[in-house]
């Protein structure tokens, strides 16, 4: 219901100001088995912007999943974990806390403002590519999610 | 309560006073009775006079009727009526006598005589009829007083016998009475004679007490004059002045004045003398001490009594306080000063520490980048390029990688001091427990055998000590030699901490490298020989440093090392 069986392809908004980090992104998704559509806000400003679909993001797609750096500019990640899992509408949309940050408070914080999971970015690029498939084959394949309208 | 010493002394002073007062009462009454004494002789002494001096004026009287009974003469007088010769003899004789007046009575006591002389005052007087009945055969001697109009009449009588009869053994032939007034003129003479003041008066007169006597110094007598029936007639008082007595109570009542004037003096020096040496310095003293003024104490200070010692004492004690106080003051300002800087230096240390930490973790972001594309250039273009470009990626992804250890083993090494926890007991045997599976692989793959004696509970960050074991343990399996290692860890109590012991049989450690090991990044070894960043023991000497503990080595190369560390005990305060 959710994916590519229906030939669209998911839709992923990766939230990360590091631009480095998002070509690697691209990078690792170009290598994964299923097709996407990935977005990507520069800011937690944006990326609400862009759920909202507001301003320039009017014809924004709803995302299947959101990928979350913690640490950024404008709007904290972790004010927008809130936000989104408060939003009646947005809440049901899986969200991968995936940041550079391994300690115990972020972890312990963001799970508790309802994160689906929390995931440290690999130093190894190897490594990265392989979570970054792991995401894609968990959250994109295997798990059921909620069919949008 | 501060005026205890005040209030005893005067107690003391109360007991002294009446002490003396005591003594004084005693003193006169030894003196009273030595007066008593004195007086009662002196009495006797005065009454024995008297007795002796009415016995000798009685004699002359007594000797007429005596000398004139045993006389015919008279015994024919008695017979014959013969006034003539009783005139001659009996009136001529009656000064001889000093009587005033006789009669010659027959046995049947008719009159046969009486003397009619000057004494005017006895002029018709006779005896009564009473003392007349007195004279009866049967007496010989007669001796009483009658009251006559010229004062007490002494009478004297005798029978009369022949001068043959001087026993007065024959019946009497009649009765020889003569009497002698007791006149002023008669007391006067008495008087003089005894040297004391006499008068005649009735019986039970005024009387001087006795007491009276013995401080007047005079001394009473009395004698009655007693009738033929022993009823008084008249009293004779004589009074005598006792010089010796009154000379005695004079100086007696002297001598007790001069005691207590002197008593009281001394009382009133001894009352001063304590008010001035005792009280006064007391209460300055403790006026001092209370109100803490030393200069009240003004000349006390130089006096040369314990109290001059005291007063001194307590001005040294002012100024000791005083130094004290300030040396207090002093005290807690540098020890102010000591913990501001204490605060300071762990501010410092913390503040490095965090530094550390940031560094490193924010090394790793850019250092991520650089890695990650280095692997994304090796893994899209490996072989594309020359085989130069090959090269220099791989010493690239080589170098970033080492790099990237580096910073991860001193994150690690920082967060001992920033990510530490509070010690609390941990029981050591589970911690290296689990230290021991977490290097279940390296022990499976080295064929190592670990053991250990019984470990005791300690104060410590128990993720801490896990990872102390884990890398002296791990490190003890690295550095193997040619046997299969053998490791053993004990622990002995050791000044009230617990030092740990980690044996093992491996290469040892050259003693020149002893303190070189415990340094971040120092290693003895290649790369090739023993890989790893020589952060291992670096952290062991933070962590054990942090527990306020010591670590150390002792090895022989070939042989095998020793490293010993200590750990605070449990229940007893940890650094």
């Amino acid at each position: 219901m959710n994916q590519d069986k229906n030939g669209r392809p998911v839709e992923i908004l990766l939230v990360e100001d590091n631009p480095g980090d998002v070509r690697l992104t691209q990078e690792a998704l170009k290598e994964a088995k299923v097709r996407n559509n990935l977005s990507v806000a520069g800011d937690g400003v944006e990326a609400m912007a862009f759920l909202h679909r507001k301003g320039s993001y009017a014809t924004a797609p709803r995302p299947d999943i959101i990928l979350l750096d913690l640490n950024l500019p404008r709007k904290d990640g972790r004010q927008v974990l809130a936000e989104v899992k408060a939003d009646p509408d947005l809440r049901r949309i899986p969200v991968v806390i995936l940041t550079t940050s391994k300690a115990e408070e972020d972890i312990l914080k963001t799970y508790d403002l309802h994160a689906n999971c929390f995931i440290t970015k690999p130093v190894d690029f190897e490594q990265f590519i392989k979570v970054i498939q792991s995401i894609e084959g968990f959250w994109l394949t295997i798990v059921q999610l909620p069919g949008t309208n | 309560m501060m005026h205890k010493t005040q209030t005893r002394l005067l107690l003391i002073l109360l007991i002294a006073i009446g002490a003396v007062a005591g003594g004084l009462v005693l003193f006169q009454r030894s003196e009273r009775g030595r007066i008593h004494r004195l007086f009662l002789q002196r009495t006797q002494e005065e009454n024995a006079t008297l007795d002796k001096l009415l016995e000798l004026k009685g004699a002359s009287l007594e000797m007429f009727t005596v000398d004139y009974t045993y006389w015919d003469d008279m015994v024919r007088c008695i017979k014959e009526k013969d006034i003539a010769w009783a005139d001659e003899n009996i009136a001529q004789a009656l000064g001889t006598y000093k009587a005033q007046v006789a009669w010659v009575y027959r046995p049947d006591r008719s009159l046969v005589y009486s003397t009619r002389d000057d004494e005017k005052s006895l002029a018709g007087f006779n005896l009564p009829e009473e003392a007349l009945a007195q004279l009866t055969p049967a007496g010989r001697f007669w001796h009483f007083f009658v009251p006559s109009p010229g004062g007490p009449l002494e009478i004297r009588a005798a029978t009369v016998h022949p001068s043959s009869d001087p026993d007065r053994k024959t019946p009497p032939q009649g009765y020889f009475v003569v009497g002698r007034l007791w006149n002023q003129a008669y007391v006067a003479e008495l008087a003089r004679l005894s040297g004391s003041t006499m008068q005649m008066g009735a019986r039970g007169e005024k009387r001087e007490a006795r007491d009276e006597g013995e401080r007047s110094g005079i001394i009473a007598m009395e004698r009655t004059l007693e009738g033929w029936d022993r009823t008084p007639v008249a009293v004779l008082g004589a009074q005598m002045i006792s010089y010796t007595v009154q000379e005695y109570n004079r100086s007696s009542t002297q001598q007790f004045g001069m005691l207590i004037l002197f008593a009281a003096l001394t009382i009133a020096l001894i009352s001063i003398a304590l008010v001035f040496y005792v009280t006064r310095p007391l209460s300055l003293l403790s006026r001092s001490l209370s109100t803490e003024k030393p200069e009240m104490l003004g000349k006390l200070r130089h006096d040369k009594s314990e109290f001059g010692l005291l007063g001194r004492l307590v001005t040294r004690f002012f100024e000791q306080k005083v130094e004290l106080v300030k040396e207090i003051a002093e005290r807690k300002l540098a020890m102010a000063a000591l913990a501001a800087k204490d605060e300071e230096l762990q501010r410092s240390n913390t503040e490095l520490e965090q530094f550390a930490y940031v560094a490193s973790h924010d090394l790793q972001e850019p250092l991520r980048m650089v890695g990650s594309y280095t692997q994304l250039l090796s893994r899209r273009y490996k072989g594309k390029l020359d085989a130069d470009a090959d090269e220099f990626i791989a010493f690239a992804v080589d170098g970033v990688t080492r790099m990237q250890r580096l910073i991860n083993d001193l994150l690690q090494y920082s967060r001992v001091g920033t990510k530490g926890r509070e010690p609390e007991p941990t029981d050591s045997t589970v911690v290296l427990e689990r230290a021991l599976a977490n290097l279940g692989m390296a022990i499976e793959d080295n064929k190592a055998t670990v053991t250990h004696d019984p470990l005791p509970v300690v104060m410590a960050d128990d993720r801490q000590l896990e990872q102390l074991f884990q890398n002296l343990v791990g490190n003890a399996i690295k550095f193997h030699g040619v046997e299969p290692p053998r490791i053993h860890i004990r622990a002995e109590r050791s000044n009230g901490c617990w030092m740990f012991a980690v044996k093992d049989n491996g290469i040892g450690i050259e003693p020149q490298y002893f303190d070189r090991i415990f340094q971040v990044f120092q290693r003895l070894h290649t790369m090739k020989e023993y890989p790893g960043t020589g952060i291992g023991l670096a952290v062991c000497k933070k962590i054990v440093e942090r527990h306020g503990g010591r670590i150390w080595v002792e090895s022989e190369p070939g042989k095998g090392t020793s490293f010993q560390f200590t750990m605070p005990a449990a229940g007893k305060g940890q650094s």
